[in-house]
């Protein structure tokens, strides 16, 4: 691993959209391999934005991000790619091949990866998230959580180091919800995760970086930061029930339950 | 929420079910034009017996069928109308200041004899794959790829537009102001189908992220997946002999009756 086991280092990162409206302000944080690292804050915080530039789509106006060792830049932003995955929030956006096989092909064919290979990886990549034998199965046709694990899926074939996930649980009822944690949870690469499910983060993540208005206002460990029902009622967040009635005691509880 | 399947009969068996989308699609084709360029009203019977031979050999239902051919009818039924009327020819008979024709007649039938064979070999053609195959045909066909980009996105899509629309009216709906005709009923439905504009257009920003964040280049590329054996050449060679056939028929037979 390039970047000193650090895959992801940003600095000073500002964005503002074209009628002026400051989306992100001052964002600078680093990211340690193998880390599970939260990302929260209220609608509209600019978490998906901070996503968007760190796979390179929205290009940076100020400041700097490095990923993997490389600084992100047009010239490195196809290797970035391959290697940092972004999983959108609404399947609908992600999947846009006819078939779950043709999909998941999409990114390794594109990497320009063998026939045989391509073959390989999609596979694995649904053993990765449980859904054998859906090759092809038409999108169209699959439940809003099978869309969710295909769209990661999607991203998996690529082999990345690091996956940006937008809201992976929203909208998902209770079990397929839990069958999505349980699969994050087994995922070996790095993680960034953007949502509002407190519980599932507090479940899967180490540390949590909380945005409002563009800017990081706490950046520290879940155990600290998503249990601090001050600070999160501050930002439009809530700490889970469980941890209202048991403190911090409810983490043993909630890390056993996934 | 439930739509027309698409795939509805693409899962039967039959010859045309286990025949190479790709050497089906062309040699059909090849049928299409061969028959779309026939001018001998004899010969043209021959040819819809044909498309209606090989849509039973299909095994697609002919109810089925027929309820999609309603629609051909119509259209057909506007030419048989009128043809007769205003090609210029032999008179049969008179209807005030019509003049109905023979030769009109004949065109309105060769016209119609040709769209129904065109319209029923299509289903030999269509239903018999899954949609995803036949855009792989095209694909793999090397039609351009923005094109193949174009079928495959728009038949992902429609079904998410669809539903996006039908939300829509149905929210319209729930607040009181239905489907009616006036004008505030007008207005609603601009309404609802500019609010779909820019959902869709937004969409598409988020699609092309989405393409874009996993390598998308401008090309669009699956694995090949088909396998072209010696029994797709026979069935491609047969039909592209019977409409070779079809022509050197129409030839002959101009020959000896002198020409029609």
């Amino acid at each position: 691993m390039k970047g000193n086991g650090k895959p992801m280092v940003v600095r000073n990162l500002s964005y503002r959209y074209s009628d002026g409206t400051s989306a992100l302000e001052d964002v600078s944080f680093e990211i340690t391999d193998g880390d599970s690292v939260a990302l929260v804050g209220p609608n509209g915080a600019g978490k998906s934005t901070l996503l968007l530039h760190l796979n390179g789509i929205l290009s940076k106006q100020d400041g700097s991000i490095e990923i993997l060792g490389m600084p992100l830049e047009r010239k490195n932003v196809g290797s970035i790619r391959k290697r940092v995955g972004l999983v959108f929030q609404d399947p609908e956006d992600q999947l846009f091949m006819s078939t779950v096989f043709d999909d998941i092909a999409f990114g390794p064919i594109n990497m320009g990866l063998p026939e045989e290979q391509v073959r390989e990886r999609v596979r694995w990549a649904l053993t990765e998230v449980g859904l054998n034998g859906y090759e092809d199965r038409c999108p169209h046709h699959l439940s809003l959580g099978e869309k969710k694990k295909v769209s990661v899926a999607t991203v998996l074939s690529m082999g990345p180091e690091v996956i940006l996930l937008d809201e992976p649980t929203s909208n998902l009822d209770p079990l397929a919800r839990r069958r999505m944690i349980e699969m994050l949870k087994g995922l070996r690469a790095t993680k960034l995760i953007a949502s509002h499910d407190i519980e599932m983060l507090l479940g899967i993540c180490d540390r949590a970086i909380l945005l409002d208005n563009g800017r990081v206002v706490a950046d520290g460990k879940t155990a600290d930061v998503l249990t601090d029902p001050e600070l999160l009622r501050e930002h439009g967040l809530e700490v889970p029930m469980l941890v209202k009635l048991f403190g911090s005691d409810a983490l043993d509880v909630i890390r056993e339950d996934f | 929420m439930s739509h027309f399947d698409i795939d509805e009969y693409a899962y039967l068996e039959s010859p045309f079910h286990s025949f190479d989308p790709r050497a089906k699609f062309v040699s059909i084709l090849v049928l299409m034009f061969s028959v779309v360029l026939l001018n001998d009203i004899r010969i043209l019977a021959v040819g819809l017996l044909l498309a209606v031979a090989l849509v039973l050999v299909s095994r697609i239902p002919l109810l089925f069928v027929i309820g999609r051919l309603k629609w051909v009818a119509l259209f057909v039924l506007a030419v048989v109308v009128v043809l007769p009327f205003s090609v210029s020819g032999t008179a049969l008979f008179s209807v005030g200041v019509l003049t109905f024709t023979k030769e009109g007649l004949l065109q309105a039938l060769v016209i119609s004899l040709k769209a129904f064979s065109v319209v029923l070999l299509i289903f030999p053609m269509l239903a018999t794959m899954k949609f995803v195959n036949f855009i792989k045909a095209l694909e793999k066909l090397h039609m351009p790829n923005r094109l193949v980009q174009m079928i495959t996105l728009t038949y992902r899509y429609i079904f998410v537009l669809l539903n996006e629309i039908q939300r829509t009216l149905r929210s319209i709906e729930s607040r009181g102001y239905g489907r009616r005709t006036s004008i505030l009923g007008l207005k609603n439905l601009g309404n609802a189908i500019g609010m779909l504009l820019v959902r869709s257009y937004e969409r598409g920003g988020r699609i092309f992220d989405a393409m874009v964040s996993r390598g998308y280049n401008g090309t669009m590329e699956t694995l090949r997946e088909f396998e072209i054996n010696s029994k797709d050449w026979a069935k491609a060679a047969s039909i592209v002999a019977v409409a070779v056939l079809l022509h050197v028929a129409a030839f002959t037979s101009s020959i000896y009756v002198g020409g029609t």
